[in-house]
This record gives C-alpha cells, structure tokens and sequence, in this order.
C-alpha cells in the first residue's frame, strides 16, 4: 500500500471520527428523545468558530480573535453551544416536533448568514487560516501530527461513546426513554418531561459544537463552505443509515454514509467532464437524498436497529 | 423610503402567502411540516421555463413584459407540480403515513425528497440563472415616491384573485369543507364518510398548483435558479405559523407580514441578515403564540 | 321481530397486531331496536363499537350489515352501506359551523342534501336557530344533538353511539335518550355503549355486557335489570362501570 494511500486513510477515518461525535450527539437526540433536529450544520459551526475566534492568534482585520490555548478554545466551543443550544431549546422544545425541526433549521440558517457577512468576527466568505493545530510544533511532518490527531480522535469518540452509555443506563437515560416512548408517563411527568428533553437537545447539541472544534484545529482553517446545509442531511442519513436509537449504530452510520459520499465524490470526479462539475456536484447530493429516504422506507431500523426491548407501538392508539 | 419597503414587502408577502398556504395544509391537513414544500415553488416556476421556451413568453401585452403564453405556462406548470407533489406523496408519503413509522419521520424523509428534487434541477438545468422574458420595463409611480413595474402589480392582482377563489372553494364547495373537516379531526371525518385519500389528494394539488405560482411569480421578478424555492423556506413557514396551521386567511396575512418584516428590516439592519427575519418572526410567534394568529389552539396530538 | 340488522360475530380486534382489545366479541341489531352494551372500564366496548365502523382493524370474526360481510371495509363503504357511527369525544368539528357540520356529515350523499338538511333543522329546531354559528358555542346537550343529528344526514339504518350521554347533565341525558327512543321508532337500529348503564337500559329493547373483551351477559334489557348477577357486578349500587371480578355465565 502506498504511502498515501495510508495518508489519505488516517485522514478519511479522522473525518469520519469526527463526524461520528455529531452523530453521537443527533442520536441521543433523536435516537434516545426523539428530537428533531435540522440545524446540525449550525451548531456544529458555532462551535467551529467559537473555537477558531478563541485560538487563532490576534490579526488586524479581525476583531475578537485571542490566542489563547486548544483547550480553552474547546471548552469555550462547548459552552458557546450549549448555550445557543439552550436558548433555541427553551424556546421550541414544548411545541409539536415539526415544529422544532423548524426553529433549529432556522439557527443554522441565521449562523450561516452571520458567518458571512459579519467579516470582522468570522472572515466572511473567506473564512480565516492560522487556526492553531494543537501540538503540531512536536511533530516533523504532516503525516506524523494527522497520526496523531488521529489517536486523540479515536480517544475522544471512545470517552463520548462511554459517556453517552453510561448516561443513557444510568435513571437519568431511563426517564428520558420513558419520556420519548410513553406521552402518558411525558405528561404524567409535565415541566420535569420538558427539562428532560431539554437537557438532551443541549448535551447533544454541544457534541456538536465540540466536533465543529475539532474539526478546524484539525484542517487548520475555517470557511462558511464547510457548514452548508447539506452537512445536516449528511448527519441524519448516518443515524438512519446506521440505526437511530444505538450508539453502535451512529458509528457505524458515520463510516458507511461518508464512505460512500466521498467515493461517489471521486468516482464523479473521475467520469464526469471538468465542464459538468455542477452535475457532479448536484448526483452526489442526490444520492444522500435518496439514501435517506430509501433508509426510512425499507429499512426504519438501520442497519443494526435500536438497542432496546420497549416495542415501539405501546403508546400507540 | 419607507413606502417603497411597504409596497415591497407586500409583493414579497404575496409571493409568500402563495408558497404558505400549501405549507399551512400541510401541517394541518396533512400533519406534518413539509419541507419539501420549497421545491415545489422551485419546480413550478423551471416547469412553466420548459413551456416558455417551446412556446416563447409572448409578446408583451400593454405594459406587461409578457403575452399569454406566460399564463398558460403558469397553468400548465401548476397542473404538473400539483401532479408531481401527488406522485411524491404516492412514493414516499404515504407509505410513512401508512405504516407505524415515527410521524416525524415525514419530516425526514421531506427533507430527503427536498435534496433529491432541488438537485435534480441542478441535474438538469445547471446552477446558472434563467429569465422567462428579457423585456425592459419602466416603473410606474403608483404612489408618490413608491414605484412598481407593472408585472408586479399584475402579481398582486392575480394573487388576490386566486386567493379570494381558494376562500370561497374552501369555505363553500364539498371538497374544500371536507378540507376544513379533516384539518381538525381526521378521524370524525373519517366517520362522515369522508375519503381521506382524496381529501389528502386534493390537499396536494392545491397546494401544489399554487406553489407552482408563487415559483412562476419569483421567477418573473426576475430570474429562476435551482435555490430560489429553498431560500424561500424558512418565510414560508414563519408566514403558515404566524397565521396560524390550516388556515387560508392566515397564512396569507402571514405572508404578507412576513414579507413586510423582510423588506422593513432592511431599513434598520443590514441587507445580508434580510432572510433572517423570517426566522425571527418565527421565534417570536412559537415563543408567545404558537398557535398562530387566526389558529385554534393546538389539541392532544 | 324483524331479523337483525347488523350481526357481528367473533370480532377480534385491536390497535396493534397481536394485542387485542376485542377477542371475540358478538352483538347483534335489528332495525327499530335499541340494543346497549354495557361493561367496566377497559371491557373493549368503545374498540369494538369502532372496530365495526371500520376505524379499528378486525382481524378475525365477520361483520354482516343487511345481507352483505362488511368486514374490514373502509369507513367511506360502511357510511355508504347505511351506519352511522357518532364517537364518544371529539364528535362535532368545532372550527366549522352548525350547519358547515351537518353539511360534511351529508358528505356522501349528494343532492339529497337540501332535503336532509331541512329534515335535521326540523327535528332539532335549537340547532336551525344557531346555524350559522361556530360548534364550539354549543352546550355539552346540544352537542351531543348535532353529533346525532350529523350522524343521521346519511338517512342511516344503523346508527352506533359510543357514551352519548357521557358528561351530561341528568336533565340533558333523559333528552338524549329520548331522541334515541324517537329514532328507533323510525325504524332506525340503535347500537349505543354506555356508562350510565341503568338509565341507558331501562330505555333498550336489549342488552350486552363485556367484560376483558369478551361476551359475559346478554339478553332483553329487562331480564338484564333484573338480573342480580348483573346488578352485583355491572350496575353497581354506587355507579355503574365498576369492575365485577367473578365470571358470570355466557351466552
């Protein structure tokens, strides 16, 4: 196997990884509570940014960057996360289901809108570089610091897997399976049922916030372009794809759906003409499209299906 | 100035309440939020570009830019997006709604069917923009200091006369009473005899063929592009919330306060946040009254 | 008599495959009767009553109406074939008129409607006075009157009521059942489930009782009054609806 091959490798799993904590964080959401969310892409960017702001040194065109270390710009993602998270939540998690999917679209919208044209804060549609990599000064090359962004990669998902397991075991995951499978036990819970979902939109929505994070210390650089829309469906198409309800599931999902956009990516690099880029472009979205739909027409449980006993239908009437 | 932002806004708010009231059924009537509902606006308006090109836009008729072939593409384009949003309902809806998936699983699945339909007219007609008609028109002073082209004073007439028709099919014919019904309780009007499939069949034509104008009307002012529906969702689901789920009239005075915010904000804030306001107007409206203006109060569900 | 109306025999049924409500439930009606299910709580009166209108999945026994199976037909069919069924909550449209409800409920039948229209204002004139109103002004009462009168726009044979009187003022359930008693002297078949066991009885030709989703009792409403076996258990001194726990016999 070539070397870059193996490059290329590192670099696709450390993406795959990290795209695999904002599905850990859409499961328990939707998988574990059943909230809908369709502003993945926003708060994974708030996070993105909050974290380049916070670490990437001073410039003279933008106004808030600090300079301070890796660390404090991920805590600081996560808080700035959770806190949007907690705000939009507060608002909307009372409401009919659809009718949070909408609010949370619209966050991503809006934080798409401030990324480009509040250019002072966020570098406009450019973007901005110099965020820093943690560490990268120890390493000789590239390849030796993706190797390792890829051991610390792998811990964090390890560590968020467990985290998420053992809350989800503990009264506190219970509840909150009670509350998304039982309307009478949600009610017969009233505020508290409320409280419940609300603290899952905002510890799922900072998993969001913290993959954001890690993602720009990885590439070194943030750009609006790396949070449209479309990362949203991709998320939901690997919960789906993988089987909402199971954090196996989740991983699983993140691997499959990324394997396939990004080869379907290189297969129509490869055969359509440099001319018809936009077509490309447009049959590699479609397959995410129909990936989600087929998934939720012939195959509701995924691919490893929910981790649980309670049937689905007891609430049914 | 500020005339201007007014005279605007409600041409904006039109166009919103058009693309609204199909949304508004959804939720009500079909009980869930479609965000599908965006590219039907899109397909309308590139389906009345395939009959504008065969047929051409006409000559311009007095100071309109276009002839009566434009409104024929419009009749012709809404026929076939009312059809095309049966078919998606035939292929993906219904079975959701038919089986014991989550309902929100409609929701998903709508914005699959949204990505599938919005690309597939990247597939087609490219990113790049397209006009119905290069005609140049001169704005008429309608008022002192507001101007408007005389197209957008034919949208505005032909959207009240489409809406006032919808009000009184809705309020007076079999089918459109049977619309209301089914709105608040599917199940008794399942009881009065009502043919659910044919009221949800119904529901998708309307709102398609309406979509499909809203789309014909954004493109006449003045171009089409894959995204033109989708940069148009979130206005329309603050426009069907604010007026409240299932209603016609509020979903069109929705619009219109939508647009009016759109336009207004304009004044105060900068042009770049202009499509946020939508969102803000929604915030607000779920916040202090979700059950929108003219809306019942939300039942057990 | 005439021979029943509506037979259904064996009639499992149940929301979730699987999990029946009903397991294996019989009744029968004949036109001009007025038969009353009673039964606990939880006993699948209310299941059964919408398993026969076509809301609920049959999945095993068979439901004759005249000389046709109906069984497992969609509500449209069954409105068509001539029942009618008013629910227990939920009964009239509150967002449309008095007379926008009437007109839904006359969906299928065309241009009787005008006809039928006239005929539900003449035997409910304090509907034809609020007609242009909203249903959600109405009193419990008259509520329940224009589910009834909805349900009748379709000139059904067999009219099925689940809990009519429920929620009513004692004054308001004796018009009620009065207005029963009325429509089975036109030859109408009356199908109810009803809580306010006694009263509902006392106006019925005959009776079943339920219980756990099965048959327990049944017989002439009179003989099931005076049945101490049936009073123990089912219309109990202090309210009817108590669960009996001892089995009876069958029939």
């Amino acid at each position: 196997m070539s070397m870059g091959l193996v490059s290329y490798g590192v670099f696709f799993l450390s993406v795959v990884l990290i795209l695999g904590i904002v599905a850990l964080g859409l499961n328990l959401q939707w998988g574990y509570t059943g909230l809908f969310n369709a502003g993945i892409a926003g708060f994974y960017a708030i996070g993105a940014y909050t974290h380049s702001i916070i670490t990437t040194p001073p410039r003279a065109d933008l106004i808030a960057n600090m300079g301070l270390p890796w660390v404090v710009g991920i805590a600081g993602a996560m808080a700035v996360t959770a806190l949007a998270a907690w705000i939009i939540g507060l608002a909307t998690i009372r409401l009919r289901g659809d009718y949070l999917a909408i609010s949370t679209f619209g966050i991503a919208v809006t934080i798409q809108l401030v990324t480009l044209n509040f250019e002072a804060l966020t570098g406009g549609s450019q973007g901005f570089t110099g965020i820093p990599r943690p560490l990268y000064g120890m390493f000789g090359s590239p390849f030796a610091f993706n190797l390792f962004y890829f051991a610390l990669l792998l811990a964090v998902v390890a560590l968020v897997y467990w985290g998420l397991e053992r809350i989800l075991r503990s009264p506190w995951g219970r509840v909150l399976k009670a509350v998304r499978e039982d309307e009478t036990a949600a009610i017969a819970l009233g505020k508290s049922a409320i409280s419940f979902r609300l603290q899952s939109f905002v510890i799922g929505s900072t998993l969001m916030g913290l993959a954001g994070a890690l993602y720009v210390s990885f590439i070194g650089f943030v750009s609006p372009f790396d949070f449209l829309p479309i990362v949203t469906f991709q998320i939901w198409a690997m919960v789906i794809v993988g089987g909402s309800g199971n954090n196996k599931g989740a991983l699983l999902g993140a691997l499959t759906v990324w394997l396939i956009w990004a080869s379907s990516g290189v297969a129509i690099t490869k055969l359509v003409p440099p001319a018809h880029a936009a077509q490309g472009g447009a049959i590699q979205v479609i397959l995410i499209g129909l990936m989600l739909v087929l998934a939720l027409l012939f195959r509701p449980r995924g691919l490893i299906g929910e981790e649980t006993m309670v049937s689905r239908h007891a609430d049914e009437r | 100035m500020l005339g201007q932002a007014i005279a605007d806004g409600i041409l904006t708010g039109a166009i919103i309440a058009l693309g609204a009231i199909g949304v508004s059924f959804g939720l009500q009537i079909l009980r869930f939020a479609n965000f599908a509902h965006s590219e039907l606006v899109t397909w309308g308006a590139y389906l009345a570009l395939v009959f504008v090109t065969f047929a051409g836009p006409g000559t311009p008729t007095g100071p309109l830019s276009f002839g009566w072939q434009l409104i024929a593409a419009m009749v012709f384009a809404g026929v076939l997006t009312g059809v095309l949003a049966w078919v998606v309902d035939i292929l993906v809806f219904r079975r959701l709604r038919n089986s014991d998936a989550h309902p929100l699983s409609m929701v998903f699945a709508a914005f699959g069917v949204a990505l599938v339909m919005r690309h597939v007219v990247v597939l087609i007609w490219g990113h790049g923009s397209y006009f119905y008609t290069r005609e140049l028109q001169i704005a008429l002073e309608v008022l002192p200091g507001i101007r408007m082209l005389p197209d957008q004073i034919f949208i505005l007439g032909l959207t009240f006369v489409v809406v006032a028709a919808m009000h009184l099919y809705l309020t007076y014919s079999r089918t459109g009473m049977a619309m209301r019904a089914m709105a608040e309780s599917p199940s008794l009007a399942r009881v009065c005899g009502v043919q659910v499939e044919s009221v949800v069949r119904w529901t998708w034509f309307i709102s398609g063929g309406l979509a499909a104008m809203a789309g014909v009307f954004l493109g006449l002012t003045p171009q089409l592009h894959p995204e033109m529906g989708f940069n148009l969702l979130l206005a329309l689901f603050a426009a069907a919330i604010l007026g409240g789920a299932g209603s016609l009239i509020g979903a069109v005075v929705g619009g219109l306060l939508v647009g009016l915010a759109e336009n207004l904000s304009v004044l105060f804030i900068s042009p770049g946040y202009k499509t946020a306001m939508p969102f803000l107007v929604l915030l607000l409206v779920l916040f202090f009254r979700p059950q929108g203006l003219f809306g019942e109060k939300e039942g057990s569900r | 008599m005439s021979p029943p109306l509506l037979v259904a025999r064996d009639i499992v049924a149940g929301y979730v495959p699987g999990l029946p409500i009903v397991k294996g439930v019989s009744a029968d009606v004949a036109r001009g009767e007025i038969v009353t299910i009673i039964g606990p709580n939880g006993a699948g009166k209310s299941t059964f009553l919408k398993a026969l209108a076509g809301l609920v999945p049959v999945t095993s026994g068979e439901v004759r109406l005249g000389d046709a199976v109906v069984t497992g037909k969609d509500t449209h069919r069954l409105i068509a074939a001539g029942l009618a069924f008013v629910p227990q909550t939920g009964n009239v449209f509150t967002t449309l008129t008095i007379h926008e409800n009437l007109t839904v409920g006359g969906h299928t039948i065309g241009p009787a409607l005008r006809r039928r229209l006239d005929a539900a204002y003449e035997m409910f004139p304090a509907l034809a006075a609020k007609r242009g109103q909203k249903a959600r002004v109405l009193s419990g009462g008259q509520r329940q009157m224009l589910a009834i009168a909805r349900a009748l726009m379709t000139e059904p044979s067999v009219i099925m009521l689940d809990e009519p009187t429920a929620g009513l003022a004692p004054r308001v359930v004796g018009e009620v059942f009065a207005d029963l008693r009325r429509l089975a002297q036109t030859d109408v078949a009356v199908l109810m489930v009803e809580q306010n066991a006694k009263a509902a009885l006392r106006i019925s030709d005959r009776g079943y009782v339920l219980a756990d989703g099965e048959n327990r009792f049944s017989g002439a409403a009179s003989d099931l009054l005076a049945d101490p076996a049936v009073a123990e258990a089912f219309l109990g001194s202090r309210r009817a609806g108590v669960a009996g726990s001892e089995a009876g016999r069958t029939h």
